[in-house]
């Protein structure tokens, strides 16, 4: 595909929380002027809006940037389950790369309430009682079941991502906490624990992205958006290998060769921790590491911050909280600034190929998953 | 040949199981155009197209259990915990099902046998039927015994 280069110019971010007195309309207003401001953008620039949620109901964007009184814009909705985020500044970048215009806007925002996420779709697997945490500890038990892999891999990663959002101002939850506490915590769906799924929570993220030439001709400055993959496993009622997250492979072998590298150039990286042994799961599916290996990753810290690709610095969703919509577009905002190196107290140390990957759905991968590569000049 | 003594009215999904001399199993849809056999009647055939029509087959009678997580945090209506999982079926498909637990629980990998059993409470109070594996052999596996609901 021969698309235009494409920047990030502009990102802006709510704190995610509970936010019971304020309307998502007023966060996801809040993230997109925090974003305008970041880039030094004016409403006129903007020529089109993607936003992304799941529940907020009909012409969301039109209703959070009428308010904001800008012009006539091309919006458009964007629903892709917990990958919507990522979908949207995805199809924002293919809008400016392949010429439709040059300056336009990736919103996500999402109101949630609490407790497990009740999915609209009727399915004979819900109506069973399958639940989100169920799902990925199905593949969890079969991942230890086929490589002895020990219920600490997977609750090392919550640790981590506490010991990443204690360094991290925007995170919701910044105290640390011992492997001790992760697995005394509560379970939830073996071998998961409640400290190793993420929790509901409400806020908006925004990312401003343009055209080189634009960003050019305002001498202005951004991080490169190099390419992005999209991937849904269709026939997920299929016996397949729940250990091995095909959508999350086929997105990032789309990513790694639309931008000629490969996961050991990549630097730092924000991935969808909606639970511990999700992640875990997508070191494997991003080529981390070889199919069963991810333990070692874990055991050596290599995702740790002063690790070969430390991920989720931002904490993560296991510490920032899941506001849907919100999610895959806040990983942009903070892997905008560790290549931008504002990272402050969490920043990878000359960080310059950066990697998004969310995932969404109500099965493990009968959603989406978006990979999307950046980097700084 | 007696009337199943499985009770199939209160299904927690419409035409998910059915029952005959041999016991319990799960509704396969076989498609009439390309014999595809697909979980439950579909309208469409996913392999072939075809919207002309699926036999209901039974399927899944016994199976082998690929993965299973003890559930806590569950939806409402269920009583907590639960064993759930999935179940590879002899058909080459896949079914998520409630697993026995104590001695009917089977090991990942092993030989699991389908049985009726309430499942949930519906939105009325009633309990609802659905699948559950048991471990093979750790039960009176196969045919479910005539006059002895579960
Ligand atoms: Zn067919």
């Amino acid at each position: 595909m021969n698309l235009r280069p494409v920047r990030i110019v502009g990102v802006g971010l709510t704190s995610f929380d509970k936010h019971d007195d304020r309307s998502v309309e007023s966060l996801a207003r809040e993230a997109v002027i925090a974003a305008m401001r970041d880039g030094g953008l004016e409403r006129t620039d903007i020529q089109a809006a993607y936003t992304a949620h799941l529940y907020q109901g009909e012409v969301f964007g039109q209703r959070v940037l009428r308010e904001l009184a800008f012009p006539e814009i091309m919006v458009i909705n964007v629903e892709n389950a917990c990958a919507g985020g990522s979908t949207a500044v995805r199809d924002a970048w293919l809008a400016i790369g392949t010429g439709q215009c040059d300056v336009a806007l990736a919103i996500g925002a999402e109101k949630m309430g609490r407790g497990l996420i009740s999915f609209v779709s009727a399915d004979v697997e819900l109506a069973l009682g399958s639940t989100a945490p169920a799902q990925y500890a199905l593949a969890g038990n079969r991942h230890m079941h086929e490589f002895g892999t020990s219920p600490e891999a997977f609750a090392r990663i919550a640790v981590k991502s506490r010991a990443h959002a204690a360094r991290n101002p925007n995170a919701r939850f910044r105290d640390t906490v011992s492997l001790e506490e992760v697995m005394q915590s509560r379970p939830i769906a073996e071998p998961l624990t409640l400290l190793q799924c993420c929790r509901n929570g409400s806020g908006a993220a925004a990312v401003v992205l343009a055209s080189d030439d634009w960003v050019r001709r305002r001498g202005a400055a951004g991080v490169r958006i190099l390419s992005s993959g999209l991937a849904s496993i269709m026939a997920d009622k299929e016996p397949r290998d729940l250990t091995s997250f095909g959508a999350t492979r086929a997105a990032a072998r789309i990513a790694y060769d639309g931008a000629g590298l490969g996961p050991e150039d990549v630097d730092v990286i924000e991935l969808h921790d909606a639970f511990t042994v999700g992640e875990f799961l997508h070191y494997e599916g991003l080529g981390l590491c070889a199919k069963g290996e991810a333990t070692r990753l874990v055991m050596d810290e290599e995702t740790t911050l002063g690790g070969r690709t430390p991920v989720n610095l931002s904490g993560g969703l296991l510490a920032k909280s899941h506001p849907l919509g919100a999610t895959g577009v806040a990983q942009f905002v903070e892997l905008t600034w560790q290549l931008r190196g504002a990272a402050t107290g969490r920043q990878v140390e000359g960080a310059r190929i950066a990697l998004a990957h969310s995932q969404g759905g109500t099965g493990l991968e009968a959603g989406a998953t978006c990979v999307t590569l950046l980097a700084r000049d | 040949m007696s009337a199943p003594a499985i009770d199939l009215v209160d299904q927690i999904w419409p035409g998910l199981m059915g029952a005959d001399a041999a016991g319990a199993y799960l509704v396969g849809g076989r498609c009439a155009s390309c014999g595809a056999v697909s979980l439950g009647l579909r309208d469409v055939c996913a392999r072939c197209w075809s919207s002309g029509g699926m036999e209901a087959v039974p399927i899944g009678r016994t199976g082998r259990l690929y993965s299973a997580t003890l559930v806590h945090q569950v939806p409402e209506g269920f009583d907590a915990p639960f064993l759930a999982g999935y179940v590879d079926l002899p058909e080459g498909l896949r079914a998520f099902a409630h697993i026995g637990l104590g001695a009917a629980r089977p090991a990942i990998g092993g030989d699991v046998v389908l049985q009726v059993a309430p499942i949930r409470k519906g939105k009325d109070g009633r309990m609802l039927s659905g699948p559950l594996y048991v471990a093979a052999g750790a039960t009176s596996s196969g045919p479910q015994p005539e006059g002895d609901a579960p």
